[in-house]
């Protein structure tokens, strides 16, 4: 179930924000974007996200700052913030900012969704599940 | 000068890496769409690939240009 769920997107590149977009509306999500952090304040007056990726090289405010920003405001305060960072220090920033996880560029689209979906839609242990794995526990023993 | 260097090569990597991540997720959806034979917006798809290796070939060039006069001026 991911009806309702909003993705905030804050990254420059456009292609790269259009082809996640197409990704996460055909999963069901509500996504918007943002191409710098100037405007989230005015963006956060009227929508509130669940999970927001953000990249970290943008042109005024990067990644990190934007994040910092968006911890002190109780809206976001503890809201999943997925980095796309580059490099290890980038993510170090990012961490200090108070970033919840990272992707690496390039990431496949099966990790990109399965980051998100980690937040947003957690798969339900479920009793079933349990039957199998016991199952497969009984046929490793039995071997 | 010589402390520049790193963050150009940081900034250059993570300005590949972007177009890189867009051709990465479109070749993985055309794969899924040829799964279930939807081919609408292949050509759409083929353009952004070829788009965003073009914009990978400017972002090489300039790090080579730019690369080259760090070191003609030391």
């Amino acid at each position: 179930m991911t009806g309702g769920k909003i993705i905030l997107i804050i990254d420059d590149d456009e292609t790269l924000v259009e082809v996640m977009e197409m990704i996460f509306r055909e999963h069901g999500y509500d996504v918007h974007s943002l191409r710098n952090g100037a405007s989230v304040d005015q963006w956060l007056a009227t929508h509130t996200p669940h999970l927001i990726l953000i990249d970290y090289l943008m042109p005024g405010m990067n990644g990190a700052q934007i994040t910092r920003h968006l911890r002190r405001l109780p809206v976001t305060a503890t809201t999943p913030i997925i980095m796309l960072a580059a490099t290890r220090q980038y993510q170090e920033h990012g961490l200090k900012a108070g970033v919840t996880s990272f992707l690496t560029k390039p990431f496949d689209l099966d990790t990109l969704l399965s980051a998100v979906n980690s937040y947003l839609n957690p798969l339900p242990l479920s009793a079933e599940s349990f039957a199998e794995k016991d199952n497969d526990s009984s046929t490793d023993d039995g071997n | 000068m010589a402390q520049k260097l790193p963050k150009l090569i940081a900034d250059a990597s993570h300005d590949l890496r972007t177009p890189l991540a867009t051709i990465k997720l479109v070749g993985q959806l055309m794969a899924k769409r040829h799964v279930t034979k939807n081919y609408d917006e292949f050509d759409a798809y083929l353009n952004t690939i070829d788009r965003k290796v073009d914009e990978m070939a400017t972002i090489i060039n300039t790090l080579v240009e730019r690369l080259i006069k760090e070191r003609t001026q030391k």
